[in-house]
C-alpha cells in the first residue's frame, strides 16, 4: 500500500537521465535539460534512464555497455540515433529506439513505466566479474611490488614514482572518460596523479564512426547556437545549474540579442570568469578568455578546432584535476564537437 | 550538566563505555590496513576520551579535546591521502614498524601505567555543583600559565599554515605552474634540470599500474 | 514539561526541526532554480523535492568494488547526526533550548570539525577516483575555511563574556552583533557554505567531478547524505541567526517565531547564492583564506577585543 503510494509518487519526479554521447551528436542533449520534466544527471548512478545518443562503435560501444550497468535498478535504456543500422552494442540491444529530434516523451513514459512496474528494469549486460585477477604478487597479492601498486581487483593502485618536483610520493594512474560531464565526445584521459596534481597526461579520442549527424545546427544561427550549447555545459560544470538552463532554452531558437546580453551579465556577475582567469593557457589565451569570447553576441561566430589533444595534454600536466576538467572543457577540440560548427558553416 | 558529586548509574554505564570504546579503538589503529582507517580509528579513540573528560564534569577541555583532535586527525587525513592515495584502503598496508620494540615499549608502558593506577593516590576532591570550570581555566590559561600554552599555540598555526603552503601547487611547482610547466631547480645548469645532476634512467615497463582500463571513472 | 517529557522530546523536536528545515531547503532551492533559469516558479516547486525523495526510496543503492563498507555506510548518519547535535546548542527563547551547554561555542566547533570528516570520508570509502578527488580537494578548503568561523565565533563570546549561546544572545540586547561586528555573519556565511558543501563552495559533491563524493552513491543513501546536506545549512542558518541576527530577541512575536524567521532569511541567502555564483577553484579559494578572510576573521576578533575594553 504505502509502497504502491511511494512508486506513484516516484513515477511523476523529474526524470533523472544521463547522456552517453557517441558520434555525432555535437553538443546536442545539454538541450534537454531545458524540459522541466527531465534533470541531466551528471553520473550514471543518479539515473533513471540512460539516452544512448548518436553512433557508438568499437570501445565506445564496450563503454556504454559499462555505464549501462552502472545505473541502479530500476533503469532503463534509450537509443538516441539517426542511423537505426549503425553499432549496436550489447546495452543497447533490447533498449527502445528514438529517431525523432525529441525524445523527452519516450523518456518519461520509460520512467513512468518503470517505477510503477509495468515494465522490468534492465539487466546487467557485462558480467559482474573484476577486470583483473587478484595476482597473488607483492606482500599482499595485489600484483605490486611490496605494499604498493598494482591492479587489484581492477583497479590501478598508486606506486612512488618520480613527481614533476623531484620528490618521489605515490602516483595513481587513473583513466576517466569517455562520457564524463563536459568532456567532448569520445575523450578519455589517461592521467597520472599526485594527491589531485596531474602528473602525466595522455589524451585518446574514441572512434566515433561515421554517418547521418543527430545535431542539425541551424546554418544561419549555427555559430551562435554552438556557444550557447557549450555555454550551458560550461555553466552546468561550474555549478550553475539554473544558468545553464537558460543557456540550454536560449540555444533551442535563434535567441534575441537583448536575452543573450541577458545571460550574458548574469555570468560575468557569478564570478566564473575570474575564477576560469589563468586556467589552462595556450596561446596566451586562458579558460576565461574562451569563455568571455562566447558570452559576446558580437563577437565572430564559429570558428575553427581547437588546439591538438597533445598540446591540452602538455597544459594539463600541474593542473589539479578540477583545473584540467575546465582547461578539457573549455576548448572545442578536435572531436565531434567542433565537426558540427564546421559542418553548419559550409 | 551532570552531577559530579553523585555519579548516577547513568555515567558509570557511560564511562565504562567510553573507556572500552576508547581502548578498542586504539588497539585497532595498529591492526587495520590503511593510513586514513588507522587516523580515523586513533580520533574515535580520542572522542572516547573527550567523553570521559566530560562525564568527568570538564565541559570546556572534553569539548575542546574533542574538536581539538578532530582537527588534527583531518590533517593527518589530507596528508595520507597526498602521500599514499588508496581509496577505500584497497592497498593494504601494515600499520606497524619495529613491531617488537614498539611492543615492548607498549607493554612497559602499560605496566607503568597500571602501577600509577592501582598504587597512586588520587585526589578526592568532588567538583562542588556550580562552580565557574570555564572561568577558572581560562584564568589559569591566561594568567600563570600564558606563556606556555601562547606559545604551543602559534606553534600549531605556524604549523598548519607551514602545511598549507608546503602542499599548495604554487609552492611546489612555482609561478610557473600550469603555465609553462616547471621543473625542478637544476644543481647543475650543464648537467641538466634534475637535482641530482644525473638524468634518470627512464623506465621502460608500462608496468602493472597502467593496465585495468580504468573500471571506475567510466561515466 | 517534565523531565521524563523532556527527554523524549528534545530529540524529537531536534528531528522535526531539521527533516522540516530540508524540505523548505528543497523547496527554496527549487524555487531559485526556477527564476534563474526564467522558467517561472510553478506549483512543482513543492511537491518536486518529496518526489525526488520517493525515487530515491525506490531506486536500489549503488555497490562499488571493495569499498571501505563501514565507513561508507556511516558517513551520511554521522553527517546527519553531526547536523542535530549543532541545532541542539541553538536557543529557541529565553527559557527553552535542547542543550544550552556552557561550552556551546566550542561544542559547535566539534560539529564543524567532525563534518569535515564525515565529508571526507564518505567521498574516500566509496573507493572510485572521482569521489576521492572530491574529498581531497574539500579537506584542502575545509581545513582552511576551519579557523574563520573559531575567529568570528569566539569573537560573539567576548562581548558575552561566555561560551554559552543563551548569553551571547543575551549580550545582543539592543545591538546585534551584525552591527556590532559586521565582518562576523559575512565570514560565517563563508563556513556554512563550505561545511553544508553548498553553492559556490560545492567542492565535496560538485558536478564538474560527476557529483563527488556522491557519483557512485544512488538510492536511500544519497536520500540520506542530500538531507543531511541540507539540514546541516539550515542547522548553521540557525546558528548565524542566534549569533549575529539576536537569535529569539524580537518585539511582539514570541521567541521561537523570531528564530524561525530569522533563521529563514539567512536560509534564503545561502540558498539563492548557490544559484548566482560559480563554484570556486580549490587553489584559489585556498589562498584567499589564508590571504585574506583569515586576517579579515583576525580584524574581527580584535574589534570585539577593543570594543570589550
Amino acid at each position: 500500500m504505502a509502497v504502491a503510494a511511494v512508486r506513484r509518487l516516484a513515477a511523476t519526479a523529474p526524470v533523472p537521465v544521463f547522456v552517453a554521447r557517441g558520434g555525432g551528436t555535437g553538443l546536442l542533449p545539454v538541450e534537454l535539460a531545458f524540459d522541466a520534466r527531465l534533470r541531466l544527471v551528471v553520473s550514471p548512478r543518479h539515473a533513471t534512464v540512460l539516452v544512448a545518443a548518436g553512433r557508438f562503435p568499437g570501445p565506445l560501444g564496450v563503454a556504454v555497455d559499462r555505464v549501462h550497468d552502472q545505473l541502479p535498478a530500476p533503469r532503463g535504456t534509450l537509443w538516441w540515433t539517426a542511423d537505426v543500422d549503425g553499432d549496436r552494442p550489447a546495452a543497447l540491444r533490447d533498449a527502445s529506439v528514438v529517431t525523432d529530434a525529441d525524445p523527452v516523451g519516450s523518456v518519461v513514459a520509460l520512467h513512468r513505466d518503470l517505477c510503477l512496474g509495468r515494465i522490468r528494469s534492465d539487466a546487467a549486460v557485462l558480467a559482474d566479474d573484476p577486470p583483473n585477477r587478484f595476482e597473488g604478487r607483492g606482500d599482499h597479492g595485489q600484483g605490486g611490488e611490496g605494499m604498493m601498486g598494482g591492479v587489484p581487483w581492477g583497479r590501478p593502485m598508486a606506486m612512488t614514482g618520480d613527481d614533476r618536483d623531484g620528490l618521489a610520493l605515490d602516483r595513481l594512474p587513473v583513466v576517466l572518460g569517455p562520457f564524463l560531464p563536459g568532456f567532448p565526445n569520445g575523450l578519455r584521459v589517461h592521467a597520472v596523479l599526485q594527491g589531485d596534481v596531474v602528473q602525466e597526461a595522455k589524451l585518446e579520442v574514441l572512434d566515433l564512426g561515421s554517418g547521418p549527424r543527430l545535431d542539425r545546427l541551424d546554418p544561419a544561427a549555427g555559430g551562435a547556437q554552438h556557444d550557447l550549447r557549450w555555454l550551458a555545459e560550461a555553466l552546468r560544470l561550474a555549478g550553475l545549474g539554473a544558468l545553464a538552463v537558460r543557456a540550454a532554452r536560449l540555444a533551442r531558437a535563434a535567441p534575441a540579442p537583448a536575452s543573450r546580453a541577458a545571460l550574458a551579465r548574469l555570468v560575468r556577475r557569478s564570478g566564473l570568469p575570474a575564477a576560469w582567469s589563468g586556467v589552462g593557457v595556450i596561446d596566451g589565451e586562458d579558460a576565461r578568455a574562451r569563455l568571455v569570447r562566447r558570452l559576446d553576441p558580437s563577437a565572430p561566430e564559429g570558428r575553427s578546432p581547437g588546439p591538438s589533444l597533445e598540446r591540452v595534454a602538455e597544459v594539463l600536466v600541474g593542473q589539479d584535476w578540477s583545473d584540467a576538467v575546465v582547461t578539457i572543457c573549455s576548448f572545442d577540440l578536435p572531436t565531434d564537437r567542433a565537426e558540427a560548427v564546421i559542418e553548419a558553416q559550409a | 550538566m551532570i552531577d559530579v558529586s553523585s555519579p548516577s548509574v547513568f555515567v558509570h554505564v557511560s564511562f565504562w563505555v567510553f573507556a572500552a570504546a576508547a581502548v578498542l579503538s586504539g588497539w585497532r589503529v595498529f591492526r587495520t590496513d590503511s593510513m586514513v582507517r588507522a587516523t580515523f580509528l586513533l580520533l574515535v579513540s580520542f572522542l572516547n576520551v573527550g567523553a570521559i573528560l566530560l562525564l568527568l564534569g570538564g565541559a570546556y577541555l572534553g569539548v575542546a579535546l574533542l574538536f581539538m583532535m578532530t582537527v588534527e586527525m583531518t590533517v593527518m587525513a589530507i596528508f595520507m591521502v597526498a602521500f599514499m592515495m588508496n581509496p577505500a584502503g584497497l592497498n593494504p598496508m601494515v600499520m606497524v614498524h619495529q613491531p617488537r620494540l614498539a611492543a615492548a615499549a607498549g607493554w612497559v608502558l602499560f605496566g607503568g601505567g597500571i602501577v600509577v593506577a592501582v598504587w597512586g593516590r588520587f585526589p578526592d576532591r568532588p567538583l562542588e555543583p556550580g562552580r565557574p570550570v570555564i572561568v577558572e581555566l581560562g584564568t589559569e590559561l591566561m594568567g600563570r600559565s600564558m606563556l606556555i600554552f601562547e606559545s604551543a599555540a602559534v606553534a600549531l598555526v605556524a604549523t598548519m599554515i607551514g602545511s598549507v603552503v608546503l602542499s599548495s601547487r604554487r609552492s611546489r611547482y612555482g609561478e610557473a605552474a600550469g603555465d609553462d610547466g616547471s621543473l625542478p631547480p637544476p644543481l647543475d645548469p650543464v648537467l641538466g634540470t634534475y637535482p641530482t645532476g644525473v638524468v634518470p634512467e627512464t623506465s621502460t615497463d608500462g608496468g602493472d599500474g597502467h593496465g585495468g582500463d580504468g573500471h571506475g571513472g567510466m561515466h | 514539561m517534565t523531565a521524563q517529557a523532556e527527554v523524549w522530546a528534545a530529540p524529537l523536536l531536534t528531528a522535526g526541526v531539521l527533516a522540516a528545515g530540508a524540505y523548505v531547503v528543497a523547496v527554496l532551492d527549487a524555487a531559485v532554480a526556477a527564476a534563474v533559469s526564467g522558467a517561472g516558479i510553478g506549483r512543482s516547486v513543492l511537491a518536486g523535492p518529496l518526489r525526488r525523495a520517493a525515487l530515491l526510496v525506490v531506486q536500489q543503492p549503488s555497490a562499488t568494488e571493495r569499498p571501505d563498507a563501514a565507513s561508507w555506510a556511516l558517513a551520511p548518519a554521522l553527517y546527519a547526526g553531526l547536523a542535530a547535535a549543532g541545532l541542539a546548542v541553538i536557543p529557541w527563547s529565553a527559557s527553552f533550548s535542547v542543550a544550552d551547554v556552557e561550552a556551546g561555542i566550542v561544542l559547535w566547533g566539534t560539529v564543524e570539525s567532525l563534518a569535515i570528516v564525515a565529508i571526507f570520508l564518505h567521498g574516500w570509502s566509496a573507493n572510485t577516483h572521482q569521489s576521492l578527488l572530491a574529498a581531497y580537494r574539500f579537506l584542502a578548503a575545509g581545513l582552511s575555511y576551519l579557523l574563520l568561523s573559531m575567529f568570528v565565533l569566539i569573537a560573539a563570546a567576548i562581548p558575552a563574556e561566555s561560551l554559552q549561546l543563551s548569553r551571547i544572545v543575551e549580550s545582543q540586547h539592543g545591538l546585534w552583533n551584525v552591527v556590532r561586528q559586521p565582518l562576523g555573519l559575512p565570514l560565517f556565511a563563508v563556513v556554512a557554505l563550505g561545511s553544508s558543501t553548498w553553492g559556490p563552495l560545492n567542492l565535496a559533491d560538485g558536478d564538474d567531478l560527476s557529483g563527488g563524493t556522491t557519483a557512485d552513491v544512488s538510492g536511500r543513501p544519497r536520500l540520506v547524505w542530500s538531507g543531511a546536506r541540507a539540514a546541516m545549512l539550515t542547522s548553521f542558518s540557525a546558528m548565524a541567526a542566534t549569533v549575529f541576527l539576536g537569535g529569539w530577541q524580537g518585539p511582539v512575536l514570541p521567541g521561537p517565531a523570531w528564530v524561525v524567521l530569522k533563521t529563514l532569511v539567512v536560509l534564503a541567502a545561502l540558498v539563492a547564492s548557490g544559484h548566482l555564483f560559480a563554484r570556486v577553484r580549490t587553489e584559489r579559494f585556498v589562498t584567499v583564506c589564508w590571504l585574506v578572510l583569515l586576517p579579515l576573521a583576525f580584524l574581527d576578533l580584535v574589534i570585539a577585543g577593543v570594543e570589550a575594553l
